[in-house]
């Protein structure tokens, strides 16, 4: 199975591509846990603030942000878009 | 305390200028900027044609403009709106606003049309009606140099209008500080139409604050607020409003070829990362701002090499981007420079354009009419357009008009996406379902500033809210549209409420003005003031069969993206959102509610 995962702003700079693919079976915790993993500390530090995502930090899957499926637990399934922004405002 | 205590007033046929008491009243009942100006405009009666000599046109700033509060660099001007036929208020920041209360005026209410083409000169308290002919014609850019040049004070700053707006273009905006714009509204053609091209102010009084240390408490923990919160801290200073462009299209509602659809497939070319990594030189604050979202740009390749000014925003890389099926970044840049250069408001342009270009795709509108192609992502043709559209030449003048005359004009008037005349900007209502009902319900027509419902819809602030659902949104919607009525008559920048809201809203504003204020006074006040601008627009003959969205918004199912199969629900929400606003089910406020806030 594989996933889709997209960087906007500050996390593009960190992982330094646009969007990455990734051959992976999980939940959206687990996705994030293995990109730290593959990215460092500064990804991590940028997401989490220890066990908990940082404030206003939005996780889309296929646009829906995962508040409204079922938070970290949302379980991905093949082919699933997954975008990652950092805290983000205009108008 | 913290205001100056007086707005002049200008008589531009008669040729006089009178300077007045700011009544104590109108203080305590509508705080001062936008809130002060419908009450002015209010007054003036309903029965005026926008761009004749009985409109008036009041420049406003607030309480807390020019003082130490954060983001209080602003003003705002409040009229009837040519492009909507409501009442109107538009903003702008820069220092302007500032500069207007270190002369002495908290207002400045312009009525009657001048002979020939004229400009105030306001220093220091004192004020003329100086020829403006040397300047009539010229850019917003030579206007604003030659003003200044010509009152011989460097520090001057200069509100002015554009060709655009002297030839009365219903989407004519007043520009500020060469770059800023109070854009929305047309209301550049309202000072066209008084042959008023410019007001220049120049000061040196500071705002007398109340108590200091009340004050000083209040503006640090706002500060503090803003540093420490994300979006203020960190989003917006980062990347500039156009950060917003992937977020919003990866949650299917970034408007795409006059909304089509919610998906724009180039979306990132026109981003705010991409913004930064091509024409961004440095970030731009307006006075007194510690977010600094404005963009100082230049253009490095390509036909348009060498230009350079401020923006795009996140609203017109979307107007002239995705609105247009475009993803040529350099051509919105150029676009939008245009736009400065010519006082036109950007949203509005863009959209326009956009409007147009399906009008051409369909064959309502012929290349012997446009003059050139205009299909869909045609670059080239967008930057002429504005080109033409500030210069009022050839089709340009029908751009002008806006999406709603156009489209009325070439037969098809449903092709219009626009509330009350006014085009809407960078959200499609399917998608974000709160924010649609904000749109209908506009006391200005089609506006994402009336409540920016993307806070809680996509954004999660104060709430995370499902974008797609209903409930809890006209609640939501009530507080938002109050809530922004007291910043804009404050004056500050909205962008504060992604970190403060009532409570430092009433702090400030005891601090600064020495009478008690509390989350509850000061939402009764903005709720005063929306109520107000509804019963001007009643009176005017708008009541609930204008609170709607376009019949495609409403009809045709959003056709990819998250909001795939949405159409927006505004019949399940308008007579609640009525019912908790205590107005009929036309949309008029009731007896009760008049009497509730004092306006029976």
């Amino acid at each position: 199975m594989k996933v889709y995962v997209k960087f906007y702003a500050t996390f593009r700079d960190i992982v330094g591509q646009r969007e990455i693919q990734r051959r992976f079976d999980g939940t959206v915790c687990e996705l994030l846990d293995r990109l730290c993993k593959e990215y460092g500390e500064e990804f991590k530090k940028a997401t989490f603030d220890e066990s908990k995502l940082r404030s206003y930090i939005k996780i889309l899957v296929n646009g829906r942000d995962i508040e409204f499926l079922d938070g970290l637990h949302t379980k991905l399934s093949d082919n699933d878009v997954v975008a990652i922004f950092p805290p983000v405002g205009g108008g | 305390m913290g205001y100056a205590d007086k707005i002049l007033w200008v008589d531009l046929a008669k040729g006089v200028m009178e300077s007045k008491e700011l009544p104590k009243e109108l203080k305590e009942e509508y705080l001062g900027g936008r809130g002060l100006g419908v009450k002015l405009v209010y007054d003036n009666g309903v029965d005026v044609d926008p761009l004749g000599p009985g409109n008036i046109l009041v420049f406003a700033a607030g309480p807390l403009t020019g003082t130490s509060a954060p983001a209080s660099g602003r003003f705002c001007v409040v009229s009837k709106s040519p492009a909507t036929g409501t009442i109107f208020d538009s903003h702008s920041g820069g220092r302007w606003g500032p500069e207007l209360k270190f002369a002495g005026f908290d207002a400045i209410v312009v009525k009657g049309k001048a002979q020939g083409p004229v400009y105030l000169w306001i220093n220091g308290g004192g004020a003329e009606i100086r020829d403006a002919s040397a300047v009539w014609g010229k850019d917003v850019f030579e206007t604003t140099d030659l003003l200044v040049r010509e009152v011989g004070d460097d520090m001057a700053k200069v509100a002015c209008i554009g060709p655009a707006g002297e030839k009365l273009a219903k989407i004519a905006s007043i520009m500020n500080d060469k770059y800023r714009a109070a854009g929305r509204g047309g209301l550049g053609a309202v000072m066209g139409s008084k042959n008023l091209k410019a007001i220049v102010v120049r000061g040196t009084k500071k705002p007398v604050i109340a108590d200091q240390e009340a004050f000083d408490t209040a503006v640090a923990e706002a500060r503090k607020m803003l540093k420490e919160n994300a979006v203020t801290g960190q989003g917006l200073p980062t990347y500039g409003t156009a950060v917003l462009v992937n977020i919003i299209n990866g949650v299917g509602a970034f408007p795409t070829r006059n909304f089509q659809t919610g998906v724009f497939e180039n979306a990132d070319d026109i981003s705010g990362e991409t913004i930064a990594k091509t024409i961004l030189d440095k970030k731009r604050a307006c006075w007194g701002c510690p977010i600094a979202c404005g963009r100082g740009t230049s253009i490095k390749s390509g036909k348009y090499k060498g230009d350079s000014g401020e923006g795009p925003e996140y609203e017109t890389t979307w107007s002239f981007g995705a609105h247009c099926g475009n993803d040529d970044l350099m051509a919105n840049t150029r676009a939008h420079y245009l736009c400065n250069k010519y006082g036109l408001d950007a949203i509005s342009a863009g959209h326009v354009i956009g409007t147009a270009m399906e009008l051409y795709e369909r064959g309502d509108i012929s290349r012997d009419r446009t003059g050139m192609g205009l299909s869909f992502g045609d670059a080239d043709a967008i930057v002429q357009m504005t080109e033409m559209m500030g210069k009022r030449e050839g089709f340009g003048k029908d751009l002008g008009e806006g999406s709603k005359r156009l489209a009325t004009k070439y037969g098809a008037p449903e092709l219009s996406m626009d509330v009350k005349g006014l085009e809407l900007p960078a959200y499609d209502p399917r998608a974000v379902q709160g924010h649609g009902l904000g749109y209908a319900t506009s006391n200005r027509g089609g506006c994402h500033l009336r409540a920016y419902m993307i806070a809680p819809e996509v954004l999660g602030i104060p709430e995370k809210m499902d974008p797609l659902a209903i409930e809890g949104k006209p609640e939501m919607l009530k507080i938002f549209q109050d809530g922004f009525a007291v910043v804009d008559s404050l004056v500050l920048c909205k962008f504060v409420t992604f970190a403060i809201f009532t409570k430092h809203f009433a702090d400030l504003m005891t601090g600064a003005t020495g009478t008690e204020y509390t989350e509850e006074s000061i939402m009764t006040i903005g709720e005063r003031i929306y109520n107000l601008e509804r019963m001007y627009n009643n009176k005017a003959g708008f009541d609930r069969k204008d609170d709607t969205l376009p019949k495609r918004l409403l009809e045709e199912a959003m056709p990819e993206g998250p909001a795939k199969g949405y159409t927006h629900k505004l019949g399940e929400m308008l007579d609640k959102y009525y019912g908790i606003r205590g107005w009929d089910k036309q949309g008029k406020p009731t007896e009760e509610k008049l009497e509730e806030l004092g306006l029976a």
